[in-house]
């Protein structure tokens, strides 16, 4: 069975490849390297000891798309290519509405045409908004702030509609938390450009002295130690939740929307001192003001996942920030090294 | 050829003119729209891809005005003709009117409307940021208030869509408040209709719906002129005066006059602004029928049926921010609302086809 990982060379896309190539799966990867590294690619190959199809496509190139479902039987489609960085979002919109929306409805017209309608999304807890309680269940209201999240949750709105169209549809849309972590190899991993966006790879910058110090956004939240609290989860843990949903999707059909978290929260200070005890490293913080748009908990009920795909998340913190640590040592420029 | 790159500026009565281009401007709103903008001295570039129109209808705008302007056979999809579009004119602003519009049809082919209405209307904005055009007047819908829990509607209610078509206008709006936040140099403004019906007054432009018409009006009309048996009403248990549903229908003449009002806001405003384009009295079908029979002296029978799902019991427009900050309202009653529609139908029992 072959497997179509749209943004198979970025941070999730590489380690959902692995997971794939592990388990058996053929897979074809398409992906624009706009934000990723052809040597995630290299990395992934070395790891599996596998080799496989790699087309440098853009999701808006229709033609280079028909290319591919004509020279290769796809199965089903993981679908993790867009755009992801939200205050960039709030400058460049149109850039994140063209590519994110009209990538996946190029991708989704085109695998109509082929008769591929098995589809796992790559959707994020961002379509949550502000939530008002926690832990979120998927029936909680959607709601987005920034036009990244719009563009997530427009997605999620017009996959609701395909199935809608055409029941024959089989599609998952997957809501991630806070993927932090790296392949234990240490061979994969997070490869931010520029300052990074997350917590983790700010604090390994800071732990590998590319970074002289955290910046911790408000630690006036109503939490235990008043900074933010997050549903961090392992990627490899993540990627694995993609496998459970390729797997579902091959026995239902229908639209779903899952939690991909662990369903713990776990505060900014937390992730500082376990990442300082696994590495024996300090990193030095300094508090500042809040971040705006920062909500102060979110936190997955991530059941739904676990009753209907037989998933739940295994790693620990711990694992999480040694699996980080890892991966920036080895790399400290990541694949630029 | 039109206002040229680098060609000399155009005067009309002493003042610059300027160059709108209009989208869709071969469709129903489009048509009446490019007859006020070329009466009121604007020069006009349509384009269509005639999805959904004829190219008879801009030969009709041509005969009435008694004006030429440019007409181009494209699709919004087509990003390079876009750009050769605005490399050949130095537009002012754009009127945004393509689009697909059946809402039955969204819900069979979502992705076709995804496709036409989303990416049709980023191509063009991103076209319109290179060459530097940041004046746009957008057509959206009243569907965005999804269903209202009061009437009259105005501009501050809750925002929601229940089907495929009024999901495209929804996110078209939010797609243009963030660009507008993005790049504070945009002009905005986003007209959200009511129920456009009527025709203008000359009978030679006017509705031309394909197959079975999935609005009240052109019901009427083909059911007035034969094509049809009788008119199927939607339920005559609402809780309204006389139990069947109220919309506020507006003349498609009115409708275009608020386009220009627009432009000439956009002109002077940054921002993004958003407008009903409505009467403010919502009328029942019943309404509707009698109003045209009586106008046109025809019968048109009818049979009450289920309500149909969706469909809500009354919907009509607060006008009053239209008014206020574009100087705009409705002048045309319900009775040149009928008597237009048939004008129209009958000169044109095929329409453009006939």
């Amino acid at each position: 069975m072959t497997i179509l990982v749209t943004g198979g060379a970025g941070y999730i896309g590489s380690h959902a490849a692995v997971e794939l190539l592990e388990n058996g799966y053929n897979i074809v990867v398409l992906d624009n390297l706009s934000n990723s590294n052809m040597e995630s690619i290299n990395r992934v190959k070395e790891l599996t000891g596998k080799d496989f199809p790699f087309y440098t496509d853009d999701l808006l190139d229709r033609e280079a798309l028909d290319n591919l479902f004509k020279k290769h039987d796809i199965e089903a489609v993981m679908h993790f290519a867009g755009l992801k960085a939200v205050g960039e979002s709030v400058e460049i919109p149109l850039k994140y509405y063209h590519n994110n929306l009209t990538g996946t409805i190029n991708l989704c017209e085109v695998m109509a045409k082929y008769n591929v309608k098995k589809l796992v999304f790559s959707s994020s807890a961002t379509v949550y908004g502000l939530p008002e309680s926690n832990p979120i269940d998927e029936s909680f209201p959607l709601s987005a702030t920034n036009p990244y999240g719009r563009t997530k949750l427009m997605i999620e709105e017009i996959l609701q509609d395909v199935y809608v169209s055409d029941n024959s549809w089989r599609i998952a849309l997957l809501r991630y938390f806070n993927p932090v972590g790296a392949h234990e190899s240490g061979r994969i991993g997070e490869h931010p450009n520029g300052i990074p966006n997350n917590l983790t790879p700010y604090i390994t910058q800071v732990a590998v002295g590319k970074r002289e110090k955290l910046a911790v956004f408000g630690n006036d939240y109503e939490t235990a130690d008043g900074t933010g609290v997050r549903d961090y989860i392992h990627v490899t843990d993540l990627v694995k939740g993609h496998l459970k949903a390729l797997e579902y999707l091959e026995k239902n059909e229908g639209v779903e929307t899952f939690n991909l978290g662990t369903g713990t929260g776990y505060s900014v200070l937390d992730l500082v001192n376990t990442f300082s005890d696994v590495t024996n490293r300090e990193i030095p913080y300094e508090v500042v003001g809040r971040r705006a748009g920062d909500i102060g908990v979110c936190y997955a009920n991530p059941e739904k996942a676990e009753k209907m795909l037989g998933w739940r998340a295994e790693k620990t913190l711990t694992d999480m920030c040694r699996d980080s640590w890892k991966w920036q040592s080895d790399n400290p420029n990541g694949y630029e090294s | 050829m039109l206002n040229q790159k680098n060609g000399p500026f155009f005067y009309y009565k002493g003042v610059v003119i300027m160059t709108i281009l209009v989208t869709g401007g071969a469709g129903y709103i489009g048509s009446h729209a490019v007859v006020e903008l070329l009466k009121n001295g604007y020069e006009v570039v349509v384009l269509d891809n005639f999805a959904n129109s004829q190219m008879e209808t801009i030969n009709r705008v041509k005969e009435i005005t008694g004006r030429d302007f440019s007409f181009h056979s494209c699709d919004l999809l087509d990003q390079d003709g876009l750009d050769n579009l605005f490399k050949t004119y130095n537009f002012d602003a754009v009127i945004h009117l393509a689009g697909l519009k059946a809402v039955g049809e969204s819900v069979s082919i979502p992705l076709k409307y995804y496709q036409s209405n989303l990416t049709g209307t980023i191509n063009l904005c991103e076209v319109m940021a290179r060459h530097n055009v940041k004046k746009l007047v957008f057509s959206s819908s009243a569907t965005v208030y999804g269903l209202p829990e009061t009437n009259p509607i105005d501009e501050s209610f809750p925002l929601s869509v229940t089907n495929p078509y009024g999901r495209t206008k929804l996110m078209v709006e939010e797609m243009l408040q963030d660009l507008y936040v993005s790049d504070n140099s945009w002009h905005i403004v986003m007209l959200r209709y009511f129920n456009p019906i009527g025709a203008h007054k000359s009978g030679r432009i006017g509705e031309n719906p394909n197959g079975i018409p999935n609005n009240l009006m052109p019901y009427i009309t083909q059911v007035a002129i034969g094509k049809r048996d009788k008119l199927s009403v939607f339920g005559d248990d609402y809780e309204t005066e006389d139990g069947t549903g109220v919309r506020d229908y507006i003349h498609i003449t009115d409708l275009a006059k608020g386009h220009v009002k627009a432009l000439q806001y956009v002109e002077k405003n940054a921002g993004v602004e958003t407008f009903n384009l409505g009467t403010g009295t919502g009328y029942s079908v019943f309404d509707l029928v009698n109003t045209f029979s009586e106008v046109n002296n025809v019968a048109i029978p009818y049979e009450v049926i289920d309500r149909r799902p969706g469909d809500i019991a009354v919907c009509y427009a607060n006008p009053e921010k239209a008014e206020k900050l574009l100087g705009w309202r409705t002048e045309k009653s319900l009775a040149e609302m009928c008597r237009d529609s048939w004008k129209w139908q009958s000169y044109n029992p095929n329409g453009y086809t006939g």
